[in-house]
């Protein structure tokens, strides 16, 4: 069966692109223009992934991410205009998974979608794997062992946990924020030095570091860890 | 700071009081008492805003300097009659300098105000005609690629017997128009975003290795068949400023490279510590900038002697100004390869020390 996907966006010819897109890349696409349509149709048919807009004529998109975080973890792929990295990096934290920023190509949007599939797919295997795998990267946690291309590489514990932490979410955005959190605390403000390890693990697992293959960076906004 | 003016001038008539007593000590004569009180009153006048305490100080000035220093002393009776005239006139000369004092300080407040204005009509003047200037060249030169857009869409859908690969010929060439001009429109509004913050950059501290990663990914599909190689350092270094204006600098001076380099050429994106400073440059294999546009090349929509490509001559010119918003410049030189090389500064930041 074809996986559901819901599109929120009240803009009919961008509207008709995604439908265009996704049915011919065989997704069944459920279509909605307004806000209170959108969570009609999330509610009736449980979509495999939600693409959103942001700006919609009956409200905000950031209370349909909250909505939907109160009832499970379904991925929702924002899509919002360049220059609105405020609204982008709050509709993250509230727990999107990724954002794409108009104008995108249509070969991006659906590397965003199967990435943010599978990402739902392994979050849902609920048994904690003690080995992350991403490509040819791999994390032993209990052993706190690292490995890229079978070869081992040395990560003080800092580096280690945020290396981790991506790699568990590989394919979301992770926010400054959130990554300072989980790495640093909660009452950490500082994100001078995330941006210093961020460099220095590039150094440590990328094979060229400006243009890396796992950490990836989305400027002014966070990292992710690419599985594609 | 002492909230009540009144506490203020309370102090300083007690402390005029006091220094009049001790002057009084070593005999200086009652004459130059006066003066102190007057002192008193023109620092009360500089220092407190207070119309009421300026009407009321003349007052207590007189009674103080009649209670304290006149014979008989502590009392408010005379015995000179000379001395209703040295009252008057000390009335007078506490009002004359206080309201001296009062419109001095108008004044210069007035000054200040003016000032601010005259500069605020300035920056708003400059704003005005650049957006003009902008609005002049889209409407100019942004319907060539429209045109190009809407006509071969219209082509494609009238036609129905195109053969697929004109059919690809005309829709590829409509493509690259669009890229062209969404590279260009997001040119426009890093201008306007300058002209509105101008004085509130978004800056932060960002690595150099987060803004180089972004440039190349992000101008991956725009390289088209050059071959962009880049040098960082090992040492990680951190820069302060708008990382979507730094980007979006590199990815003009890397279109700019594509468009000049050789066919499958190379480009260097290179970024190295001198001293305490970051120097990020961008080099091509190109013929370089001819001698006649080297003095206008970073002029707004400037767009250089036989060159046949497209442009507005933005993407230099915003350059220039996203960096001048940063306190820095972009400069020309001649690359590795004897062709151009586009070259600007940022402040190096202390890293944070690691663990």
């Amino acid at each position: 069966m074809n996986e559901k996907i819901l599109v929120i966006e009240d803009d009919s010819s961008i509207h008709n692109l995604l439908d265009i897109t996704l049915t011919h890349h065989d997704y069944d696409v459920l279509k909605s223009k307004t806000l209170k349509e959108g969570v009609a149709l999330f509610t009736l048919h449980r979509p495999a992934l939600v693409l959103l807009d942001l700006g919609l004529p009956d409200g905000d998109g950031l209370d349909f991410i909250q909505m939907v975080r109160t009832i499970d973890a379904t991925p929702i792929v924002v899509i919002s205009a360049r220059g609105q990295d405020k609204s982008k990096i709050q509709a993250l934290d509230m727990g999107a998974d990724d954002y794409l920023t108009k104008p995108f190509s249509t070969g991006e949007l659906l590397a965003r979608i199967r990435v943010s599939l599978r990402h739902q797919q392994r979050m849902s295997n609920l048994t904690e794997e003690s080995i992350l795998k991403v490509k040819e990267l791999e994390i032993d946690i209990e052993k706190h062992i690292v490995k890229v291309q079978d070869e081992l590489i040395k990560l003080t514990p800092i580096e280690f946990k945020l290396l981790t932490h991506l790699a568990r979410h590989a394919g979301k955005v992770l926010v400054h924020r959130e990554l300072i959190k989980e790495v640093w605390g909660e009452f950490y403000q500082e994100n001078h030095s995330l941006r210093v390890f961020m460099a220095n693990l590039r150094r440590k697992i990328e094979r060229d570091p400006s243009n890396p293959q796992y950490i990836l960076t989305e400027i002014g906004i966070g990292y992710k860890m690419s599985d594609e | 700071m002492i909230k009540s003016p009144h506490v203020f001038v309370f102090i300083m008539f007690a402390l005029a009081t006091l220094i009049g007593f001790l002057l009084d000590l070593i005999g200086v004569q009652e004459a130059n008492l006066i003066m102190v009180y007057i002192l008193a009153v023109i620092i009360i006048a500089i220092y407190t805003h207070s119309y009421r305490v300026m009407i009321y100080s003349p007052f207590v000035v007189v009674a103080l300097f009649n209670f304290f220093f006149t014979e008989p002393r502590y009392t408010f009776s005379t015995e000179d009659n000379q001395y209703p005239f040295t009252f008057a006139m000390m009335f007078l000369i506490t009002i004359i300098s206080t309201s001296m004092t009062i419109r001095f300080k108008n004044q210069i407040e007035l000054n200040e105000l003016l000032v601010e204005e005259k500069q605020a009509i300035q920056l708003r003047a400059h704003t005005e005609q650049l957006r003009a200037t902008i609005l002049k060249s889209i409407s100019h030169d942004v319907r060539t690629p429209l045109m190009s857009i809407s006509g071969t869409l219209e082509t494609a859908l009238i036609n129905k017997k195109l053969s697929d690969s004109t059919r690809d010929t005309l829709l590829s060439g409509a493509y690259e128009d669009s890229l062209w001009m969404i590279r260009m429109i997001e040119n426009i509004l890093a201008v306007t975003k300058i002209q509105d913050e101008r004085l509130t950059i978004n800056a932060d501290i960002e690595s150099v290795d987060d803004i180089v990663v972004d440039v190349i990914r992000r101008f991956d599909k725009h390289r088209k068949n050059r071959h962009v190689l880049t040098e960082i350092p090992e040492r990680v270094l951190m820069v302060r400023g708008d990382p979507n204006l730094i980007v979006q600098v590199l990815m003009n001076l890397l279109e700019n490279a594509v468009k000049h380099a050789k066919e499958g050429g190379d480009i260097v994106l290179s970024v190295k510590a001198e001293a305490d400073e970051v120097v990020f440059s961008v080099e091509d294999d190109g013929p370089g900038v001819s001698s006649l546009d080297l003095p206008h090349m970073f002029e707004l929509f400037y767009t250089g002697h036989g060159d046949g490509s497209r442009g507005l001559g933005l993407g230099l010119a915003i350059c220039k100004s996203i960096l001048e918003a940063h306190d820095s410049q972009l400069t020309y030189s001649t690359s590795r390869f004897q062709g151009a090389k586009f070259t600007f500064k940022l402040a190096l930041i202390e890293e944070a020390a690691n663990e």
